[in-house]
């Protein structure tokens, strides 16, 4: 199942969009509704966590709250800068009733599209398919390349890479944020070496057995 | 100027007395008695144009006052709209998929915010209501807390919680000045309340104190928000200053909401102060009426 995520503070228009959007989904999509999350810092790993693929965000979030003591200080605009610098393409869209708001325009190269309120329900039958279709075109490029990594990964590994695909490794290592990108490198190549260790010694141990087998 | 009129009147009557005393000086006399009455004449016409005057300038508060608050609340009036909408095309989506307990709690919703956008609408026509602009004897528990019950939902949606404690005080007032003041200080601590992400609390009392030996009535509002800097206590009351400020620091306020409430008070020999409330930690305005 390919999830939509909708972060939203008012509790009952939440609930309203995601059955909207629920409503108009395609077959094999799922839509979930979440009120913002304590933290910036959260996001990212909320996103990983509940394999969310399209992220819809209203930009005021910080008018209502779940309790009395979870109003949050951010907007969406700042969840999209904030997601930007784990990851330069995935689908962010941001949904208000002000669209002529100077710091949400700032953050314009942040999200892929603002979408005014009402255009959004008025059109979610045209809106929705269309959300969907940026997060497909997300998840093939970013599985091509997922393919590339592994492979260029294991020619790595294998101590087998030329310059030229050494250069797109890291730079595959860098769209995809894989952080710790040297050392996940070389652990493959330490992993490949322990394999490579251990089957020597299973060798002379087969050796070994071999020939005491021989001498019985 | 009634009192002035009354004394041309009283002078005009002993002049018109010493007629019988001196009627030699009767053709004086008169002209000085045809000019009383022609100042008499002109403090009435003028009486009337300060009074017209008086109106005016409350009617010109009270509209700026409603302007301010609907920018302060828009956004509330605006979501009651947005849920209207949302709520009546997913009830149109999913009527024909059968999910009647669904549909009809779209429906509520729907009707619920269409009341909530048609309560706004009634609260700014009332502001400007006809009786509000004269000058007249006023319940001042009965008008501010009409407007507190007005605006708490308001101030709810965003959790900000309302507190009234008053007593019955009458007094001779512009209805639309009391509101005004009433309308701006609620819309400022709403907003202070809102810097906040917790604990949004605003507490207004109004009671008599006696100052030398006379019951004035005393408004006060306080909120949880973060208060006012001394250093800009002294400026908060110019025109067009403004402490209100979007997330990116850049001024969002029309700077004339507490340059109206001072100027109401300015004009009924009133008073404002500002401090810092004890208990809500936010700011405190002390109103007194005159």
């Amino acid at each position: 199942m390919l999830n939509i995520a909708i972060i939203d503070d008012r509790a009952k228009l939440r609930e309203t969009i995601h059955r909207l959007i629920n409503a108009t989904i395609p077959e094999g999509w799922n839509c979930q509704s979440y009120p913002p999350l304590n933290d910036l810092d959260d996001y990212n790993s909320f996103i990983n966590n509940e394999e969310i693929s399209v992220l819809i965000l209203d930009e005021l979030l910080h008018e209502q709250a779940e309790d009395s003591d979870s109003h949050v200080s951010y907007n969406g605009h700042d969840v999209a800068n904030y997601m930007r610098n784990f990851n330069s393409e995935f689908p962010i869209h941001i949904i208000t009733s002000y669209k002529d708001n100077e710091a949400l325009n700032d953050s314009g190269e942040s999200f892929d599209s603002i979408y005014d309120r009402n255009e959004f329900i008025r059109n979610s039958e045209k809106i929705v398919p269309r959300l969907v279709r940026s997060a497909m075109r997300y998840i093939e490029t970013n599985e091509k390349k997922l393919a590339e990594l592994t492979r260029l990964s294991q020619k790595k590994a294998a101590d087998n890479l030329t310059q030229d695909e050494n250069v797109r490794l890291l730079a595959l290592q860098e769209e995809l944020n894989i952080k710790a990108s040297s050392s996940t490198v070389t652990d493959i190549v330490e992993i490949v070496s322990n394999i490579e260790s251990n089957l020597s010694t299973l060798d002379s141990l087969i050796k070994n057995i071999n020939e005491q087998l021989k001498e019985s | 100027m009634q009192v002035i009129e009354k004394e041309v009147a009283d002078i005009s009557q002993s002049v018109k007395r010493l007629v019988k005393e001196a009627p030699e000086l009767e053709d004086e006399i008169l002209e000085i008695v045809e000019k009383s009455n022609s100042i008499r004449q002109s403090l009435k016409e003028t009486t009337k144009d300060v009074e017209q005057l008086a109106s005016q300038t409350t009617i010109y508060r009270g509209l700026a006052t409603i302007g301010i608050t609907t920018a302060v609340f828009g956004h509330e009036t605006q979501s009651s709209i947005d849920q209207l909408l949302g709520s009546l095309h997913t009830a149109k989506l999913l009527l024909p998929k059968n999910d009647a307990d669904v549909v009809k709690e779209e429906l509520l919703k729907a009707v619920e915010s269409s009341d909530n956008i048609s309560a706004w609408g009634k609260f700014a026509l009332s502001r400007i209501n006809r009786d509000k602009r004269r000058k007249r004897k006023i319940n001042l528990n009965h008008t501010i807390g009409k407007m507190v019950t007005d605006m708490t939902p308001l101030m709810a949606a965003s959790g900000v919680e309302v507190k009234y404690k008053s007593a019955d005080i009458e007094g001779v007032y512009f209805a639309m000045d009391i509101e005004s003041i009433v309308m701006n200080l609620l819309s400022n601590a709403y907003f202070a309340c809102k810097q906040k992400s917790s604990n949004r609390v605003v507490e207004i009392t109004l009671n008599e104190k006696k100052i030398k030996g006379k019951s004035i009535p005393l408004f006060v509002v306080s909120d949880s928000g973060p208060g006012i800097p001394k250093k800009m206590i002294e400026e908060i009351f110019e025109p067009l200053y403004t402490t209100k400020k979007d997330t990116k620091g850049k001024p969002i306020g029309t700077g004339l909401g507490l340059s109206i409430v001072k100027s109401i008070l300015d004009d009924m020999n009133g008073d404002i102060r500002v401090d810092k409330d004890p208990r809500l930690k936010g700011a405190r305005f002390t109103v007194i009426l005159g």
